[in-house]
């Protein structure tokens, strides 16, 4: 009894230490949007209504690979639930999914073993106004993805000196594969809230500057 | 002696105890938490702390994000013994995030970037253990 009484001073400075570097560690870290919101367990209605790819029936096909379901249901990005998913367009080395958030529809392209991913707000998507994503593919060409609203049949993708290209969209989203090094310049729909035009980057193109 | 070797044991016992408060913080999954204040466009940036080193590690997710505001981030998973990516480097309108697999490597950075076109911050987070 008198060793505890002697050390305590000793083990609650020890304790009191290894708190603080705790916190320190904690005030350090900037929460990035899209964590701690609940998983959703169902299809929003404002996601039903924005795109009917969500508004049909689940299937078998409709399932993500189970090597990247697991990782998205563990992160559950903006409430993401892969258990929701739906197969938009199936491709033999890549396929775009969209799976439902809470307030957001994430659309993910498969990508060798893993798969790249993002989730414009629900309401981004249902007024024409969702952003596209790209990413770098295993043979150094650049895929380019995104979700559009019903309505939407098509998009142009704009690369190197004006050159333009029509993209169908499938099932609510578009994807289309560049060669490495096009350069890239826009993505361009006409949606409900009229003519849209996003810039595209090709992720080579960025600095390694560490 | 005996009496020495008791407080020892009872010493070691207490700072054992006093370890297990805070071990369950540590004993989860590598993550960093970008911060990486004010970056110049297109320049990737390394973990916390305006983009002090957060080391080599099999990185399985990483993310970015534009911290109040509205344009281009990305990510991407480096390998400086090679000065290769690991396929699936990307970049998205206010966050984009990449599942990498399961990763066994130990040689690889994380990294962010903003492609605003001028000078924003960028956030983000990284796991090594899903």
């Amino acid at each position: 009894m008198r060793a505890v009484k002697r050390y305590l001073p000793v083990v609650v400075s020890a304790a009191l230490l290894a708190a603080a570097v705790g916190a320190t560690a904690d005030t350090d870290e900037t929460t990035p949007p899209g964590q701690d919101v609940p998983q959703v367990t169902e299809i929003q209605p404002q996601a039903r209504e924005a795109m009917e790819v969500l508004d049909r029936a689940r299937g078998e096909g409709d399932a993500l690979p189970r090597a990247v379901a697991a990782p998205m249901d563990d992160q559950a990005d903006f409430g993401m639930n892969p258990d929701l998913s739906r197969l938009s367009v199936g491709n033999a080395t890549n396929s775009v999914y969209v799976v439902p958030a809470h307030d957001h529809v994430c659309v993910t392209l498969t990508v060798g073993d893993g798969a790249d991913l993002v989730c414009p707000p629900t309401a981004d998507i249902a007024s024409g106004r969702a952003a596209p994503a790209t990413v770098t593919l295993a043979n150094g060409d650049v895929a380019i993805y995104g979700a559009v609203p019903d309505g939407v049949g098509s998009v142009e993708i704009q690369t190197g000196s004006g050159t333009s290209t029509r993209v169908a969209a499938e099932n609510n989203v578009y994807y289309s594969v560049v060669p490495a090094g096009t350069r890239l310049r826009t993505v361009a729909y006409s949606g409900p809230g009229g003519l849209v035009e996003f810039p595209i980057v090709d992720p080579s193109a960025v600095l390694r500057a560490g | 002696m005996t009496h020495t070797r008791a407080r020892l044991a009872v010493l070691a016992l207490l700072v054992v105890g006093a370890a297990s408060m805070v071990a369950p913080a540590q004993a989860s999954a590598f993550v960093s938490y970008y911060n990486c204040v004010n970056k110049p466009n297109l320049e990737w940036c390394d973990g916390r702390a305006n983009g002090s080193f957060d080391g080599l590690h099999s990185w399985d997710y990483n993310s970015a994000s534009a911290p109040g505001g509205s344009y281009i981030v990305c990510q991407g998973v480096y390998k400086p013994s090679t000065g290769t990516w690991l396929t699936g480097h990307g970049c998205g309108q206010d966050w984009t995030s990449h599942v990498y697999g399961d990763v066994q490597c130990t040689c690889y950075e994380a990294q962010v970037a903003q492609a605003s076109g001028g000078t924003q911050s960028v956030n983000g987070f990284a796991d090594a253990a899903l």
